[in-house]
C-alpha cells in the first residue's frame, strides 16, 4: 500500500477523479468478493456501485488514509450481507463468468466445493483470499465475531481441503 | 506447486470486472448521480442512526495509568479542511492567520471552547441538508467505521545509526532528505544484523548477514512488549510502523487500536459492531541490540504515527496526529480523556499541559471534533534510556512535515492553499518560531527544502468550482497551475515562480542546494529546473519534456539526476515504469542520458505494476555501488514478487538481473532492498534473499 493520503485528501474535497483513482486500488477484489458472495453478476454490480456511492459521501470520515482499503471493504461487506438476507434462497445456477474455458479436473472439484457454500462463509473465503486479511481483520470489516470468523474459516477449509493458516 | 489457496485465488481472480464498474465509468457515475447519492446517504444515515441510539458510543476509559491531571482549560477544534459539505463560499483573509500555532492555550476550557466552537458551524453547516445527515451520522457510528489499519509502508531503505552519512560505513544508509537528519524505515541494517518490520506478525525479524550469505535469526516479539488492553475483552489490532537503529538501539514505533464489541439492530438484523475506544496510541520501544535484545523502555503518545525524524543533535521527533472523541459524546470541557491528548513513558502518562497546545488563530473551521498533530521529542543521548524531552500539539491541524536540521515545517492545507509553521528544535526543544502562508498544497516532503536561511516550497494549486445539481451541489475541478516560493525564516515571501505546468499536478521535486527540479505531469512529464540562487528572484532555466513521469527523483552524481516513475504513451496511458536519467550539468540545458522502460507485459509477467510509485522507500538507488533495485509485482498465472537490479554507465541502464519469487497463499511481496558490502539482500515478511551485486546472482535465502 502506497502513500494514499493526497488523494484522499483531495477526495475529502469532492474530487471524483481522486476518488476514482482511489477506487481503481481495490475495484477488482471488491467485485470479485461481491460476486463470489452473492452469485449475481447484476447483484455484484449493484453492491459495489452502492458501496462506492456511500464511500465517497463518507470519505471525509476517513480518518487514517492507509486503512482506506479495509475501510472501502467493509462499507462493501455491509452491503453484500444486506443483500444476502434479502435472498430467500441460496442460488443453486452459476452465473456465466465463472465458468472456465479449459477443464481442469482439479479445478472443477474444488470450484463446486466453493460453490456449495453459504453465503456468509463465501463472504469470508473471498475476504481472506482476496483480501488477504487476518481472522481479526475479518471480524471488524465484516462486523462478525472473530471467534465465528475463526472457526467458520477453519470449518471452509478444512472443507476445501485448504491448508489452514 | 498451488497450493489450494493459490486456486481458490485463482478461480475467484478469473472473473472479468464489468466495464460499468472501471474507474473512468464510476468517476461518471459519480460526477452525474448525487441525486442518487442523496437517497443513499439517507439510507446509511438511518442505519447509522439506529447504531447510535443503540449505544454506540466511545468509550470512556479510565487513564490506566498514573499521571498529574493538569487542570487548565483548552479549546478544541477539527480541522477537516473544505469538507464536502462545510465549504462556505468566503474567501479566506490570510492576513488573519499569520498569527497561527504561535501560542499556547491559557487553560483547557480554551481549547474546548475550540472544539465547540468548530461544532456549532459544523451543525450549522449541514443544516443546508436532510435532517437524516446532521449529528448522529457523524457521531454515533463515527468510529464504527474506522476499521484495521494495514501495514503502513514507509519510503526509503534506512539503515545506519549516527548522523551523516557515508564515513566509513560499507552498508546501505537511509537516504536522508537532509544530510544528519535521520528518516526511519521498516528495513535497517547495522552492517552486521538485518532488521525488518513484520507487521503482520506484529514482531521485528533481525537476521545476521555476512558476505551474502544469512546466519541466525530471532524475532523480537513487540506484541508481547507493549502494555496490556484497557479492556481484557476488547479486540485490538497492532501496526508496527517503522524504526531505527542507531547507537546501539534498536528503536520500534508501533501503533494500537482498540475496539469494543457492542450489539445493535436495525430494522433488519441484529448484529455486533466494533467501536474504536479512542483513538490509536503510538508506542515508541527502545531496545538494546545484541544476541537477543532487550526491552529498555516505552515511551507513548497519542494519535496514529505520521513520521519521525532524528536530528544531527541526537534528539528523536515523534510526530503523529490524534483525533479527539465527537464534540457530543465530550461530557463537558473537564472531560479531558476524550480531548485533550497524552503522552508518557513506561506507564507513566499525563495530559499535554494546556500551554503545550498551539491554536490556531481566527478558526472557522467546521467539525465534529478535532484533530491535532502532535510533537514529542526524546533524547537519545542519554547514558541509560531515552529521555522525554518535550511535546507540543498543534490543535486542529493535520497536514505535511519537512524536518531540516534545526525546523520542523508543518504545513497545513487550507482551502486549497498552504499555511505553514515553522518550529525550532534547538536543543530538543519543540518551539513555535514563525507562521506564514502560500498559494496551493505540496506533494510531499520534497516539496520543500530549507538551505541558507531560506524556505523553498513548491505547491500545486487547484481551483474548484461548486456545480449545483438538482438538490445537493459538488465540486468540479476548473483549473490547475503551480508555483514555487522563497521564504525567510519569519516565512515572508521573498521571492516566487507562479504559473509553471499549468492543468499539470506536481508529480515530484528535488532540492539541491541554489537548484530546484519540480517534474509536473497530465498526459506529459515536464522537467522545470529552476535557479534559486537569488532568493528574491527565482527563475525556471529549462523545461524538458518526456513520457511519463517521474514519481521520485533523487540526485545520483553532480550532474546526474535520477528520475524513476510511470511511462506513458503520448496519451497519458500507461505503459509500463521507466528509470530516467538527467543530464543536469547545464541547468538551461536539460537532457536525458539513459532511460530504461520496463513493461512487464513483454517479460510474460502478464499485468503488472512497481508498488515503488506510491512507496518511494521500496527503492534502493545507490550510486555507491552502482546498484538500483525497483520493486515489481505481477499478476499472472501466479502472483510473483520481483526485484529488477539495475546498474548505470556510460549513458546506459543494464538490467542486471530479475530476482523473482512466486508466492503463495497470501500476497507477501518483496518490499525493501538494503546493502552490506558487495551484496544486497530482498525482503519480504516470509523470506529474504541474497545476491552479490557485481554478478546480479542469487547467493542465499531464507525462510520465515
Amino acid at each position: 500500500m502506497g502513500d494514499l493520503s493526497k488523494d484522499v485528501k483531495l477526495a475529502q474535497q469532492g474530487d471524483t477523479e481522486a476518488f476514482s483513482r482511489l477506487y481503481g486500488t481495490v475495484y477488482k477484489d471488491m467485485y470479485r468478493i461481491a460476486l463470489y458472495s452473492l452469485r449475481s453478476s447484476h447483484d455484484a454490480a449493484d453492491a459495489v456501485s452502492e458501496a462506492v456511492l456511500d464511500a465517497f459521501d463518507t470519505v471525509k470520515k476517513l480518518k487514517n488514509p492507509e486503512k482506506f482499503r479495509s475501510w472501502i471493504f467493509s462499507i462493501l461487506s455491509a452491503k453484500i450481507k444486506r443483500m444476502q438476507k434479502g435472498y430467500f434462497n441460496t442460488a443453486e445456477e452459476l452465473c456465466d463468468e465463472t465458468k472456465s474455458e479449459t477443464f481442469d479436473f482439479e479445478s472443477v472439484e474444488l470450484r463446486d466445493a466453493m460453490d456449495r457454500l453459504d453465503g456468509e462463509s463465501r463472504l469470508l473465503l473471498s475476504m481472506s483470499v482476496l483480501g488477504g486479511y487476518t481472522g481479526d481483520e475479518i471480524a471488524s470489516i465484516c462486523k462478525i465475531k472473530p471467534s465465528t470468523v475463526r472457526s467458520r474459516l477453519s470449518r471452509i477449509k478444512e472443507k476445501l481441503r485448504l491448508e489452514l493458516s | 506447486m498451488n497450493s489450494n489457496n493459490e486456486k481458490v485465488k485463482e478461480l475467484l481472480e478469473r472473473n472479468v470486472v464489468p466495464s460499468s464498474l472501471e474507474p473512468e465509468n464510476v468517476k461518471k457515475m459519480l460526477d452525474e448521480k448525487s441525486a442518487k447519492k442523496k437517497r443513499n446517504r439517507i439510507t446509511l444515515a438511518s442505519r447509522f442512526a439506529a447504531a447510535a441510539a443503540a449505544g454506540a458510543v466511545i468509550c470512556t476509559s479510565a487513564v490506566h495509568f498514573a499521571g498529574q491531571r493538569n487542570v487548565i482549560d483548552s479549546e478544541s477544534g477539527n480541522n477537516v479542511t473544505t469538507s464536502f459539505i462545510g465549504v462556505t463560499d468566503k474567501e479566506t483573509d490570510y492576513n488573519i492567520l499569520t498569527e497561527s500555532y504561535m501560542n499556547g492555550a491559557e487553560d483547557y476550557d480554551r481549547v474546548y471552547r475550540l472544539l465547540s466552537e468548530r461544532h456549532e458551524r459544523y451543525k450549522e453547516n449541514i443544516r443546508h441538508y436532510d435532517d437524516a445527515e446532521n449529528g448522529i451520522f457523524f457521531n454515533g457510528a463515527d468510529n464504527a467505521v474506522n476499521v484495521i489499519p494495514e501495514a503502513i509502508p514507509d519510503g526509503n531503505v534506512a539503515t545506519g545509526t549516527t548522523a551523516g552519512t557515508g564515513d566509513d560505513k560499507d552498508y546501505h544508509d537511509t537516504f536522508n532528505q537532509e544530510n544528519g537528519v535521520i528518516e526511519p524505515d521498516k528495513a535497517k541494517t547495522d552492517g552486521e544484523y538485518i532488521y525488518y518490520v513484520d507487521n503482520y506478525g506484529y514482531c521485528i525479524r533481525v537476521a545476521k548477514a555476512e558476505d551474502g550469505y544469512f546466519g541466525e535469526v530471532t524475532t523480537i516479539d513487540i506484541q508481547r512488549d507493549l502494555p496490556e488492553k484497557k479492556d481484557v475483552h476488547n479486540l485490538r489490532s497492532i501496526t508496527v510502523n517503522e524504526m531505527y537503529v542507531c547507537n546501539g538501539m534498536l528503536i520500534v514505533i508501533a501503533g494500537t487500536d482498540e475496539y469494543e464489541e457492542t450489539a445493535y439492530s436495525d430494522d433488519m438484523i441484529l448484529d455486533t459492531i466494533y467501536n474504536q475506544v479512542s483513538d490509536t496510541d503510538t508506542y515508541v520501544l527502545f531496545y538494546k541490540t545484541g544476541e537477543s535484545p532487550e526491552l529498555v523502555s516505552i515511551y507513548n503518545q497519542d494519535g496514529y504515527y505520521k513520521d519521525a525524524r532524528i536530528s544531527p543533535e541526537g534528539y528523536m521527533y515523534l510526530i503523529s496526529s490524534y483525533t479527539s472523541a465527537c464534540f457530543e459524546n465530550v461530557d463537558g470541557a473537564e472531560d479531558f480523556e476524550k480531548y485533550i491528548p497524552r503522552s508518557g513513558v513506561n506507564g507513566d502518562e499525563a495530559f499535554l499541559p494546556a500551554d503545550s497546545i498551539l491554536l490556531p488563530e481566527d478558526d472557522d473551521e467546521c467539525s465534529s471534533n478535532l484533530s491535532y498533530t502532535v510533537i514529542g521529542s526524546i533524547n537519545l543521548n542519554s547514558e541509560d534510556t531515552p529521555v522525554k524531552t518535550d511535546i507540543k500539539a498543534l490543535a486542529g491541524y493535520t497536514g505535511n512535515i519537512y524536518c531540516s536540521a534545526e525546523n520542523l515545517y508543518c504545513v497545513r492545507n487550507l482551502n486549497g492553499d498552504s499555511d505553514i509553521t515553522r518550529i525550532s528544535l534547538d536543543g530538543g526543544k519543540v518551539t513555535p518560531a514563525a507562521n506564514g502562508s502560500v498559494d496551493g498544497c505540496v506533494n510531499d516532503q520534497f516539496s520543500m527544502s530549507e538551505y541558507n536561511g531560506y524556505f523553498r516550497i513548491a505547491t500545486s494549486k487547484t481551483n474548484y468550482e461548486k456545480v449545483e445539481s438538482g438538490v445537493t451541489s459538488f465540486f468540479q475541478v476548473t483549473e490547475r497551475y503551480n508555483s514555487l516560493y522563497v521564504l525567510d525564516m519569519d516565512l515572508n515571501i521573498v521571492g516566487e515562480v507562479n504559473g509553471y505546468g499549468i492543468d499539470e499536478n506536481i508529480k515530484s521535486v528535488n532540492f539541491s542546494g541554489d537548484m530546484a527540479y519540480v517534474v509536473t505531469f497530465r498526459q506529459t512529464d515536464p522537467l522545470y529546473s529552476f535557479d534559486l540562487s537569488d532568493p528574491t528572484s527565482p527563475k525556471i532555466l529549462d523545461e524538458y519534456k518526456i513520457t511519463g513521469y517521474s514519481s521520485y527523483m533523487q540526485k545520483w552524481s553532480d550532474g546526474l539526476l535520477l528520475g524513476f516513475g510511470p511511462e506513458a504513451d503520448e496519451n497519458g496511458i500507461s505503459t509500463g515504469v521507466k528509470l530516467v536519467m538527467f543530464d543536469n550539468s547545464d541547468p538551461n540545458n536539460l537532457r536525458e542520458l539513459g532511460k530504461y522502460v520496463v513493461n512487464f507485459s513483454h517479460n510474460g509477467i502478464g499485468h503488472s505494476y512497481s508498488p515503488a510509485v506510491s512507496d518511494r522507500k521500496q527503492l534502493l538507488i545507490s550510486p555507491e555501488k552502482n546498484l538500483i533495485c525497483v520493486p515489481a509485482m505481477g499478476f499472472g498465472e501466479d502472483f510473483t514478487t520481483s526485484y529488477l537490479l539495475f546498474s548505470y554507465e556510460n549513458g546506459t541502464f543494464t538490467l542486471k538481473n530479475t530476482i523473482s519469487r512466486s508466492s503463495d497463499d497470501k500476497m507477501t511481496s518483496m518490499d525493501r532492498a538494503v546493502y552490506i558490502g558487495d551484496y544486497v539482500y530482498l525482503l519480504s515478511k516470509d523470506f529474504f534473499v541474497s545476491a552479490d551485486i557485481a554478478s546480479a546472482q542469487l547467493t542465499d535465502e531464507i525462510k520465515f
